[in-house]
């Protein structure tokens, strides 16, 4: 079906957020009441609140200055700033009159010829209702040949960006996983999303109409009536509905066929899973059986149930019964027992991509800080946030100067020290030269002095024999009688022989 | 009438980011009503001082500035005995594209630069341009007095 449709031919009022809680629904505590989207009445003008959107994708530089939310339909002025087209719609209406939020750059605007469509109205289908937009505008200006308006539908580009901005169905908390494109939402919730309510329309127990509210997964087969044919917007139309009520109001209350107790057809998923004492289940671990609801706390502690391995995150793939877990595969299991460490590291990784996220944020609003110095330079005579953000950033700027210098300064210290050791190095390496050529001179020193000593010896032996012989000759003459004077002049000798 | 996103977003900025010296706080029963408070700006006559103000975001926020009122006395030839302050920003000069936190660090800087000629209490407007050295004393005076 052509999304377009929905757009042009509106037929419910399209209301966000809280429904009062009708009472018969109290005793639901399950998604069902939870905050959501429906569709109630039958009021032409079709309105979904864009701006409540949570969106699960960054869109730092697509925000709009006044409403702070991503572009909606973005319109630009002369002064190249840009924003929705209701929000500057809005403030040239205001007080502050026509002029640039941002810079106050007077803006001539002037409205021609009555757009079908209201200013706070969402686009949904965005290729085709831009180009609209565009030639409605050119046409326009064409009528009336007078000044150039200021103020003009931005690029597309930026409306094609913002509206490709990923986006959580509104029905979230009521169930709906749906994330998608923004420009889809609308669709979403009127035509596929089973969990926006409806007035439920169809006649109940008692003959009247129904006007509770209704999810759409409740009411699947009316819907499917529905473009069955081809009108895509009468489903929520209470007046249409009448030859759809075969299939009955999904409120009346019928005898659950498990335990007789009253319920709706909206309450019976609800009442087998968490109420119905008599809705069996067989426990695939140990067989037996158990109501639904009392199934739920079984599986949490049964010890024939199959279970993954704790270490399963690391990369264990073992399975089995929860008692064989314990007694067998936990005391052998090594991801089990690194998982200690492995927890560490990933706290570690999750701390550093946590510091990663945060320094990148910071590094935004100093960006946007600096855009936001401009704004209010305008607005006051003073820079006002730029002044102590600048002085952060210099600060910053100025210690890691100094660390810089002073490691520059260590590495000079360094560079000293391994000169130093190198100059010494080669010193050493010198008097180890001459300390061996020392030595080798020693020996040879060594070598000549022992030689010197024979030769001394055998001079003293020859000496002595000498002396012996001259004491033979001396005695001989004294025997001879003659000669005393001879005698007294050789006493001096063998002191001279001691010495030696 | 349901809270715009816009404000819910500036209050949650204002807790997870906050001014140095300035708190701004929802009443948890209307949360367009904001308790402030400013510290006196150092080298001001205001220094150690800490003033409580009141802001309230009308229903038009942002399309008209916010109202804000000193409820702690200050001698200052911009606000008055009421606490009604005079500053360009929450008047004429209003642009919806400022926020909260502007407005706040505006009126830090007011604390730190009087404009006498752009009056609103006129006695002590004429106090701060004839007699300086005393205004500026008898603002401090009321700082120790008021402000703590
Ligand atoms: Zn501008
Ligand atoms: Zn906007
Ligand atoms: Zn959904
Ligand atoms: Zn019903
Ligand atoms: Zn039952
Ligand atoms: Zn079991
Ligand atoms: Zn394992």
């Amino acid at each position: 079906m052509s999304s377009s449709s929905v757009d042009r031919s509106p037929a419910s009022t399209v209301s966000p957020g809280k429904q009062p809680r009708n009472s018969a629904d109290s005793r639901n505590l399950d998604n069902h009441e939870a905050e959501g989207f429906d569709v109630t009445g039958d009021d032409p003008d079709l309105y979904i609140d864009v701006r409540s959107l949570t969106y699960t994708v960054k869109y730092d530089h697509l925000v709009c200055p006044i409403c702070q939310q991503p572009f909606l339909n973005p319109y630009t002025t002369i002064c190249g700033h840009t924003f929705c087209r209701a929000c500057i719609m809005q403030a040239i209406r205001s007080p502050m009159g026509s002029k640039c939020p941002l810079d106050r750059t007077p803006l001539f605007y002037e409205e021609r010829l009555e757009r079908p469509q209201n200013s706070g109205h969402y686009s949904r289908h965005r290729s085709s209702s831009t180009s609209l937009e565009r030639l409605e505008d050119s046409s326009s200006a064409d009528d009336s040949p007078s000044r150039e308006n200021e103020i003009f539908p931005a690029p597309i580009i930026i409306s094609n960006i913002t509206d490709d901005l990923k986006v959580r169905c509104m029905n979230n908390a009521r169930g709906c996983e749906w994330v998608g494109p923004r420009w889809q939402i609308k669709l979403h919730l009127l035509k596929h999303c089973g969990y926006t309510r409806f007035v439920c329309g169809k006649t109940g127990i008692d003959g009247k109409i129904c006007t509770k509210l209704c999810e759409r997964r409740f009411m699947e087969r009316k819907s499917e009536d529905d473009s069955e044919d081809g009108d895509g917007n009468e489903e929520a139309d209470s007046d249409s509905g009448n030859d759809s009520t075969d299939y009955g109001c999904p409120h009346i209350e019928y005898p659950c066929p498990k335990c007789e107790q009253m319920v709706s057809q909206i309450d019976q998923e609800w009442h087998l899973k968490h109420e119905c004492p008599k809705n069996m289940v067989v426990c695939h671990g140990c067989n037996f059986e158990f109501s639904m609801k009392l199934f739920e706390t079984h599986e949490k502690y049964c010890e024939k149930i199959h279970v993954k391995c704790p270490g399963a995150k690391f990369g264990c793939s073992w399975r089995g019964s929860r008692d064989i877990l314990k007694d067998v595969h936990l005391p052998e299991c090594i991801f089990v027992k690194l998982s200690e460490y492995l927890e560490k590291q990933e706290t570690r990784m999750d701390n550093l991509s946590h510091e990663n996220s945060f320094l990148k944020s910071e590094l935004s609003t100093i960006l946007d800080s600096v855009i936001q110095g401009r704004l209010t330079n305008l607005g006051f005579p003073l820079d006002l946030e730029e002044v102590p953000r600048g002085g952060v950033t210099d600060s910053v700027l100025g210690s890691m100067e100094e660390d810089y210098a002073q490691l520059i300064s260590d590495f000079e210290k360094l560079r000293l020290n391994a000169q130093r050791a190198k100059r010494a190095l080669t010193e050493l390496e010198v008097s180890k030269q001459m300390i061996s050529g020392l030595a080798a001179d020693n020996l040879q020193i060594k070598e000549e002095m022992s030689s010197q000593r024979l030769a001394l010896n055998s001079i003293r032996q020859q000496l002595q024999f000498i002396l012996m012989d001259r004491r033979r000759l001396n005695t001989t003459l004294t025997r001879l009688g003659s000669g005393t004077n001879l005698v007294n002049e050789d006493l001096p000798e063998p002191k001279l022989n001691n010495k030696l | 009438m349901s809270l715009p996103k816009r404000i819910i977003r500036e209050t949650e900025r204002l807790i997870s980011d906050p001014v140095p010296g300035i708190t701004a706080v929802p009443h948890s029963d209307n949360l367009r009503y904001f308790d402030v408070t400013i510290q006196g700006p150092e080298s001001s006559p205001y220094e150690n001082g800490k003033f409580k103000l009141e802001l309230f975001l009308p229903d038009e926020y942002p399309m008209v500035a916010p109202k804000v009122r000193f409820l702690t006395k200050i001698y200052h030839p911009n606000i008055d005995r009421l606490g009604r302050i005079c500053l360009d920003v929450l008047k004429n000069n209003w642009s919806p594209a400022l926020q909260i936190r502007t407005i706040l660090l505006s009126i830090q800087a007011l604390l730190s630069s009087p404009n006498p000629d752009d009056p609103l209490a006129n006695e002590v407007a004429e106090e701060w341009k004839n007699n300086n050295v005393h205004a500026i004393a008898t603002a401090k005076e009321w700082t120790e007095k008021y402000a703590n």
